[in-house]
């Protein structure tokens, strides 16, 4: 109940900010442009999105063969492997890792994984240091806030409220709203954090079997320093991460930056196969990755809604979602927004926390129309729906099943089933309804803020049908 | 399947609110020729059901729909949503079902209205009406599930004096999304006014669509707002302006 | 530990899902580019993200260097021992030619705070993208090509390949991946600041790439 109160008020909060929707708005605007211009030719796009989806779904049907060929290449590259089944063991074994090394300084690339799993509040509870270094998490650590969405963490906030954060913790830097010049001075603050650094965390893009090969994409060079400068590297990795071949790398990546910033690649694309050799001069001396479970093994079960797992995380069915860019990332109240989020969360988190979260679509399907490896999302969202007021075959996968029927609600679906149901019922109802429409309600909830009340007509088409002389069967 | 005779499958939004556009629908098709049945007993697709995640409601309004359309004759939807919920989730729906077959020999039969007078019918169309300028908005369904936006827009621009003006953002959802506009009203709310505020922008004097739920959706927005954009389905638009005797 | 990798495993293995036609990796199709073609593709590309591109013959290397590290106002250039062994002998200008001698541990103080710019190799480049391709040696360790503001790359033309997957199949990387692979299209740049491209982030703020011909 209390949820539905939070979303309800995170909702109105979110529309009643104008400031916000002019910055999503234009946000958006931006990121489909950049997007569209990358996919010129249809063809090439729907064989790109083919090619792509086979290999996640191939990926997805070999899981755990794969999964045991990248752990054993990881640790044949002397990169150390641990599996964690949920939240709090992951970030159990990544604490236990640190302390073992001492590290009381940590620095973090970009990672949604991360973010999943709370490691910041964690480790923040153990003492240990840990910043976020990509530009935008920076910033929106400085201001004590959450990520709004997956890609650009700061889309939420303008230029004047981003100096004045930077220029409330660096009173030593003279205040300014130059982008450029802001840039400079975080470099010079984040670059003495890389050297202070006792470790670095990041995520991974692709998880690479056949070679034991972790791949990290990035723009800023932040995610190279946090995996090459401290002495030690911890990756952490979604279970559904990892790929067969080598070759299914260029692929991905190419739809994934297309996708996700309208970017033909990212200016550094990072390979990592192993930590410092015997010979070599830098990078980490000592290496571990963390395989994340976190509800996935589960979501695997279920024939329908395994496709959930084929995602990249590149953000596009976020940025195409109308009714995200009406909100922005806060109003969900989770780690991943939009279409992606309602359909992945409520499956971790289940249907009596998360389950009204499936409300926020209109089943547009413009974020199937641009999904890289075509996950089928409005269709997941449809069958999480019902799974919310109706169905049982689903409780084995998900917590919470029916939690969110409401007796009003089904009350009337049973009224109107029947009706709609028989014919002459049908009939009778809609003659009483044209009959009487000049009664017909001038207000119904919120839909008579924003519109005027539909008037039934006074006859049915089946009546002008009729009268018409259209026969009738 | 003989193209001669047809079905059509007005939709409940139709029957009880837009009935004369669902008659302009059926004079359109029976002036090419073809002879338009209109089956008493039909009522729902049941997608509204369905979308709202009550699907065993949705089943038993789905199949009472069946024995409607015995004849192996094509089935005329003037609503892109209602097609695309036959077409491409009754199948979901009637899985397993022991009327599963009996279900895909209705889906195979069904066209949306535009889809059909293109493609099927290959209508041409004679303009006689008073210039204009139109906006033209294409549901969800019938751009992303049916992939048939361009059938509304082939339609209007065999009519000489109408000029299309573009919105901006024009494949953007308009906020509908059936019970959607009830459940989360106020970002409906928002996502209309968005809409109007495009629409509106291009000074066209009337928007055209093939689904009644936007138009009932921005209509009624436009309504509200008093604003001087008026707002008509493809049916009675192409009716009006075709008919020697409007 | 092992008790949860059994937990996860055993609930994978429960479900087989229908394998899937592996479709045409349309990236490791041929073009058919030319050399100049593909010169031309690499230089507008990586110019677009705003790094620099010459082309020069192998022997002309020396005189671009010499002219232009004093022009930039570049006062040191840190370089593995095979390019200096290359260029230490004919380096005229007043550049102080830095190596990256020891372990980072006791470099890191020069690395960040002293050195103006680096000259690395590169093992190719990719047309397709925009992009050179670094595997990092004992002698042109990692942080070469991200600490200095100006990182300065050198692309044997005959090493440049259409697309990444050609050249991940051409050089048999799935056979033996070094500890390190990079692909470098631009310097350092972010837009997290309302959209608005800001560079030299963490990274370079220079990425030139000489492209050497024979």
């Amino acid at each position: 109940m209390s949820q539905v109160k939070s979303l309800e008020n995170r909702v109105d909060e979110a529309l009643g900010n104008e400031q916000l929707q002019t910055n999503f708005r234009s946000a958006m605007d931006y990121l489909i442009e950049k997007r569209s211009d990358q996919f010129p030719d249809k063809d090439d796009l729907n064989n790109l999105r083919n090619t792509s989806s086979s290999i996640r779904s191939n990926s997805l049907s070999k899981l755990p063969e794969l999964l045991i060929m990248l752990e054993e290449n990881l640790e044949n590259n002397n990169i150390k492997v641990h599996w964690a089944e949920t939240d709090i063991e992951a970030n159990n074994t990544i604490y236990q890792i640190l302390k073992e090394a001492n590290a009381k300084k940590v620095v973090k690339g970009k990672s949604m994984v991360t973010e999943e799993i709370e490691l910041n509040e964690f480790l923040d509870s153990k003492n240990i240091e840990i910043l976020e270094t990509d530009l935008g998490e920076f910033l929106v650590q400085l201001a004590n806030e959450k990520p709004s969405h997956i890609v650009m963490p700061a889309i939420h906030k303008s230029r004047k409220e981003i100096s004045k954060v930077f220029s409330e913790h660096f009173p030593e830097f003279p205040y300014t709203e130059d982008v450029d010049l802001i840039t400079q001075q975080a470099r010079k603050i984040l670059r003495d954090r890389f050297r202070e650094a006792d470790a670095g965390i990041s995520g991974v893009n692709f998880a690479v079997a056949e070679t034991g090969t972790l791949c990290l994409v990035e723009n800023e060079g932040n995610g190279r320093m946090c995996t090459t400068v401290p002495p030690l590297h911890i990756a952490v990795a979604g279970i559904e991460k990892v790929v067969e071949n080598l070759s299914d790398v260029p692929p991905l990546l190419d739809i994934l930056t297309k996708s996700a910033t309208g970017q033909e690649i990212t200016t550094y694309f990072n390979m990592i196969s192993s930590p410092r050799k015997n010979d070599e001069k830098d990078g980490p001396m000592v290496m571990h990755v963390i395989l994340l479970d976190n509800g996935r093994s589960k979501i695997h079960q279920n024939t329908e809604m395994q496709e959930t797992l084929k995602c990249i995380r590149c953000g596009s069915c976020i940025n195409h979602c109308p009714v995200y860019t009406q909100l922005g990332g806060h109003a969900y109240g989770t780690v991943y927004p939009g279409p992606i989020g309602i359909t992945l969360e409520p499956q971790q988190k289940g249907i009596s926390e998360l389950g009204d979260l499936t409300s926020l679509c209109t089943m547009c399907g413009a974020c199937a129309e641009v999904c890289p490896v075509q996950i089928p999302l409005p269709k997941l969202i449809n069958r999480l729906r019902s799974e919310t007021v109706e169905g049982d075959y689903m409780s084995q996968f998900i917590e919470g099943v029916g939690s969110q029927r409401k007796s009003i609600e089904s009350i009337a679906w049973q009224i109107w089933k029947h009706i709609y149901s028989h014919p002459t019922l049908y009939s009778i109802c809609s003659k009483a309804i044209t009959k009487l429409s000049s009664f017909s309600p001038k207000k119904f909830g919120g839909w008579s803020n924003y519109r005027v009340m539909p008037k039934p007509s006074n006859t049915s088409l089946k009546e002008l049908a009729k009268q018409a002389g259209f026969k009738n069967e | 399947m003989l193209k001669s005779e047809v079905y059509f499958f007005g939709t409940c939004l139709v029957d009880l609110f837009f009935p004369k556009e669902g008659l302009a629908g059926m004079k359109l098709l029976e002036r090419e020729g073809i002879k338009v049945i209109y089956p008493k007993n039909q009522t729902c697709c049941g997608q509204p059901a369905f979308n709202s995640g009550y699907r065993k409601e949705a089943l038993k309004v789905a199949r009472a729909q069946i024995k409607c359309f015995p004849k192996n004759i094509p089935i005329i939807v003037p609503s892109g949503s209602c097609a695309g919920m036959i077409k491409f989730h009754w199948r979901d729906l009637f899985k397993g079902e022991s009327d599963f077959e009996a279900a895909m020999l209705v889906v195979e039969r069904v066209f949306e209205f535009t889809e059909f007078l293109v493609d099927k019918l290959e209508i041409k169309l004679t303009d006689l009406g008073e210039p204009t300028q139109i906006a033209i908005h294409t549901s969800c369904s019938s751009r992303n599930e049916m992939k048939i936006e361009d059938k509304i827009e082939q339609l209007v621009s065999q009519l000489s004096e109408v000029e299309v003006l573009e919105q901006e953002r024009k494949s953007e959802c308009c906020g509908f999304g059936g019970t959607f506009a009830v459940k989360q009203a106020d970002i409906s709310g928002s996502m209309v006014q968005d809409k109007t505020n495009t629409l509106l922008a291009t000074n066209a004097s009337c928007v055209i669509s093939q689904e009644c739920g936007c138009l009932m959706n921005i209509g009624g927005a436009l309504e509200k707002q008093n604003a001087p954009m008026k707002s008509q389905h493809i049916a009675q638009f192409l009716w009006e302006r075709t008919n020697e005797s409007g | 530990m092992n008790k949860s990798k059994n937990i996860i495993l055993e609930r994978l293995k429960s479900k087989i899902h229908d394998s899937v036609h592996r479709e045409n990796i349309p990236l490791m199709a041929m073009h058919g580019w030319t050399k100049s073609e593909m010169i031309q593709m690499l230089s507008e590309k990586l110019q677009l993200s705003k790094a620099e591109v010459f082309s020069m013959p192998n022997k002309e290397l020396i005189n671009w260097l010499n002219d232009e590290l004093p022009k930039r106002k570049i006062k040191n250039i840190l370089s593995g021992e095979q390019i200096a062994n290359e260029i230490a002998q004919s380096l005229t200008s007043k550049t102080e030619l830095m190596r990256y001698d020891n372990s980072y541990e006791s470099f890191s103080e020069s690395l960040f705070n002293e050195i103006d710019a680096s000259i690395t190799k590169s093992v190719g480049a990719i047309a397709h993208s925009g992009s050179v391709v670094l595997q990092p040696t004992t002698d042109e360790p990692r942080l070469m090509s991200l600490v200095p503001n100006t990182h300065i790359v050198l692309v044997d033309e005959e090493s440049i390949y259409e697309t990444f997957g050609q050249i991940m199949l051409d050089q048999n990387w799935s056979i033996n991946m070094p500890s390190n692979t990079l692909l470098i299209s631009g310097p350092s740049k972010t837009a997290d600041i309302e959209q608005v491209l800001a560079y030299g982030v963490h990274g370079p703020k220079e990425l030139i790439v000489l492209i050497l011909t024979s």
